[in-house]
């Protein structure tokens, strides 16, 4: 090969790549501006709110947090506790208990004083088999079920199936939630009627000091990997999905934290149990329900109620997670493939779904090829090393300035730690993340791609650090 | 050129790069390096304003607009857990210190955040009569949910029948506001919603009802027998549920006829409503249920039969063998139940 048909080629990626730069840039500078516009307007609404009010209400809808639990006997009887003193009038906690081998069941027992219950309830969403029920003789709004083992969705299922709330929380056995962040959840149920879904803020809580199931001392994370996931959610949440909010609305509500309507969730089945991303196959599935039968389908980011979640600290962890998200996007996107650029969907069909597929489905490929190309432009001298580094600067400088707004918007907004070093120490993860680590995720987004089109469905196991107990293995 | 646009761009990017992280790390300089002192004139003005609630001395108006928000803050703070006397006392205090002044003009304000600070200042502490009742028509729901909730706090008949009226208010967070006052309210509610529910075109009348459960007052007993024949299904439903609250003769027999209501969700009110009612004479009523074709009557028939004791647990045994399938699953399944647990 000569130079000359070399240097065509690369031009050509040269102008794939910046256009893909100038596209993705373009659709996170709308959604920053919509993020801003859209917490001065939060702020506004809720300035001298008090919340406090809500809880002599008799007119709130009762809430069932579902938690899934599968072998967390090490922690699960503080969590449950943190959960039954959440500030919410109504409230109902269904901890289903998926086929755990290690004692999660006793444990619970012991620490609730369980007693079998027989109650009637229709089996609208199918489950593995339940093998026995439970209510707590000393909070009865404490409900256990006992069931084989079927997944997080599956369990998920189990809990919708006895969840009596007209609003079902639901969270992972090892969120951390804010004392009063139901109380603030709620709040677009409250406001409108179309609300199907609302998710809130998941902040990382490593490196935090947490007493009895509760952050008591936020703290920004010292270890460099959960540093970097830490401004990587701050970013995400606080004006990926506000953005959304005004331009079209979110397609995500984490796992880890989010408030649906119950009846909503029957009508379409609840979980997809072979779904790898479970959480927003949820959220698209609803949203396309409520457009084809002409009802609710607006889903609602809320900033301020906050979940803490603790992060993987191994890359080798990480990768593994990062791999799965890809291919639940994969599994998703396909699923929902008629959604694209569809107008009867409205802004879902025309703008979110080809966000997701432009710029979280693709984006890796053409980052990935860009940087494969810059290499090997320099290594056969078709590109000089200074417009090679120009160009990375440029592109992930731009990155790197919705990083320090995202930082911004919550340190005038919303922030939670106290020390100058906290918020000093972020601003420092966020300057380094876009030089190793995001280039580290392209590629293990590029392998999920990879291992999803090779039809590969498994979760992997995650090990997590425990808040205040010893380390104990998780699904992730 | 396209080196040339780089060069730009990355002069750009850097140039707002550096006033970002300036603004942020200023601000929390600003922040901390405030907060302590913040705290201090924080707590010397409580001990203050103890002192001054002690000795009833009147408070000095604010000389800045810093102190003036540190007022506020304090007051804010006390009044949400302090009534009867010593809510008359953060009323005079936030007077004499120019708050509620500040309230009059935020609720004047042209902009709906600023009357949203000021009818929630008015909650908060207190008065606000000549002003806060006009913003229950202000154009922003928000404002006219706050003014709702001002309500709670200073009850009138007149300020009742806005509220009753707020009931079919296009905004859900109204309406749930107004739902949530009127039951505060209690019987002082129950005229106005009692004349309300008695008006032939009300849009709002489920909801209503929905409020007239909450406050069961015999005065609701006419408009649930007169609703209990209304076209609308979930009219019908929610006056089963109020005629059930509300209890008696007529109310009963009122319910009993909507056992055989042809709307499911009647039916199911209506099956409910004599498990509340809890009289064994109605037991045969409630057998008859168990062979409804609704899932949800059967098990609130079976539910109610279980309630009633041995009459009821007699007609579940005898369902036991009932020709019909589903109410003998459903008795079976009522009678498994362990004393203590039933749901």
């Amino acid at each position: 090969m000569t130079v000359e048909p070399l240097r065509l080629v690369f031009d050509v990626t040269v102008v794939v790549v910046i256009g893909y730069f100038v596209v993705a840039n373009g659709f996170w500078t709308a959604l920053f501006v919509a993020a801003a516009w859209q917490m001065v307007q939060h702020r506004r609404s809720s300035a001298a709110d008090d919340t406090r009010w809500l809880l002599g209400s008799s007119v709130l809808p009762q809430v069932s947090i579902l938690v899934p639990a599968h072998n967390e006997a090490a922690t699960v009887g503080e969590s449950v506790r943190a959960l039954l003193t959440l500030e919410y009038p109504n409230l109902q906690v269904v901890l289903v208990n998926d086929g755990s081998t290690d004692g999660t069941l006793q444990t619970l027992v012991d620490h609730f004083e369980l007693q079998p219950i027989y109650p009637i309830y229709r089996h609208v969403v199918a489950t593995a088999a339940v093998r026995a029920l439970y209510r707590s003789r000393l909070y009865p709004g404490l409900v256990v079920v006992d069931k084989e083992n079927g997944g997080k969705a599956d369990s998920l299922n189990a809990g919708l199936n006895l969840a009596t709330g007209a609003l079902v929380c639901a969270i992972d056995a090892d969120t951390l939630i804010e004392h009063d962040a139901l109380l603030q959840i709620v709040q677009p149920f409250l406001a409108a009627d179309d609300v199907v879904a609302s998710g809130g803020t998941i902040r990382v809580v490593n490196g935090s000091r947490v007493h009895a199931g509760r952050v008591i001392v936020p703290r920004a994370p010292r270890q460099l990997i959960a540093g970097l996931q830490a401004v990587e959610y701050l970013r995400s949440f606080l004006f990926g999905r506000l953005g959304w909010n005004r331009l079209g609305g979110n397609l995500i509500v984490s796992g880890a934290f989010g408030l649906f309507k119950r009846d909503a969730l029957r009508a379409i089945g609840g979980y997809q149990v072979d779904s790898i991303g479970e959480d927003m196959e949820l959220v698209v599935r609803l949203r396309r329900a409520g457009i084809e039968r002409g009802e609710a389908s607006r889903v609602v980011f809320v900033p301020e109620p906050v979940a803490w979640t603790e992060v993987p600290v191994s890359l080798r962890v990480l990768g593994r997670q990062r791999d799965r998200w890809q291919r639940g996007l994969v599994d998703v996107l396909w699923r929902h493939q008629r959604l694209a650029f569809n107008r009867r969907y409205g802004a879902v069909g025309l703008v979110v779904i080809p966000y997701f597929v432009l710029v979280e489905l693709l984006g890796p490929v053409i980052e990935g090829l860009g940087v494969a190309g810059l290499v090997v432009g320099l290594a056969l001298q078709a590109v000089d090393l200074r417009f090679a580094l120009l160009f990375v600067l440029a592109v992930y400088g731009w990155g790197l300035l919705f990083t320090i707004g995202a930082l911004l918007l919550d340190e005038l907004t919303s922030r939670r730690y106290e020390s100058l070093a906290d918020r000093v120490l972020l601003v420092c993860w966020a300057l380094i993340e876009p030089f190793g680590y995001r280039q580290l995720t392209v590629v293990w987004q590029l392998r999920g791609m990879v291992r999803a089109a090779r039809g590969h469905t498994d979760w992997g196991e995650m090990t997590r650090g425990g808040f205040s107990a010893g380390r104990n293995k998780v699904r992730s | 050129m396209t080196a040339r646009l780089l060069h730009l761009v990355g002069a750009a990017e850097l140039g707002t790069l550096v006033v970002m992280i300036a603004v942020f790390v200023m601000h929390s300089l600003w922040v901390v390096l405030t907060a302590r002192s913040a705290q201090r004139r924080l707590q010397q003005l409580r001990r203050e304003m103890v002192r001054g609630a002690s000795a009833e001395d009147r408070l000095a108006a604010p000389t800045s607009r810093a102190r003036l928000r540190l007022y506020h803050q304090v007051l804010d703070e006390l009044a949400a857990s302090i009534s009867g006397d010593g809510a008359q006392w953060i009323e005079q205090a936030a007077r004499d210190t120019g708050l509620l002044d500040q309230a009059a003009r935020w609720c004047r304000s042209r902009r709906w955040w600023r009357r949203l600070r000021g009818v929630r200042a008015f909650g908060l502490l207190g008065a606000g009569n000549d002003i806060v009742p006009a913003c229950l028509g202000d154009t922003h729901p928000l404002v006219r949910a706050a003014a709702a909730r001002w309500v709670a706090l200073h009850p009138s008949p007149a300020l009742a029948d806005r509220l009753v009226a707020m009931l079919d208010d296009p905004e859900r967070r109204c309406r749930l506001a107004a739902q949530d006052v009127l039951i505060r309210l209690g019987a002082q509610a129950a005229e106005p919603l009692a004349a309300s529910l008695s008006r032939v075109a009300n849009p709002g009348r489920a909801l209503a009802l929905n409020v007239a459960t909450g406050i069961a007052d015999a005065r609701f007993l006419q408009p649930g027998l007169r609703a209990a024949g209304d076209p609308d299904p979930s009219v019908r439903a929610q006056a089963a549920t109020l005629l059930a609250a509300v209890a008696g003769d007529r109310a009963e027999q009122a319910i009993l006829e909507l056992l055989h209501d042809p709307s499911e969700p009647v039916r199911v009110a209506a099956t409910h409503g004599v498990g509340v009612v809890n009289s064994w004479a109605l037991a045969p009523d409630l057998a008859w249920q168990l062979t409804d074709p609704a899932w949800d009557v059967r098990r609130e028939a079976a539910l109610a039969l279980r309630r009633l004791g041995p009459a009821g647990r007699l007609y579940l045994r005898r369902a036991l063998v009932s020709p019909d399938p589903f109410a003998a699953d459903m008795a079976r399944q009522v009678l498994d139940l362990p004393g203590a647990t039933a749901s």
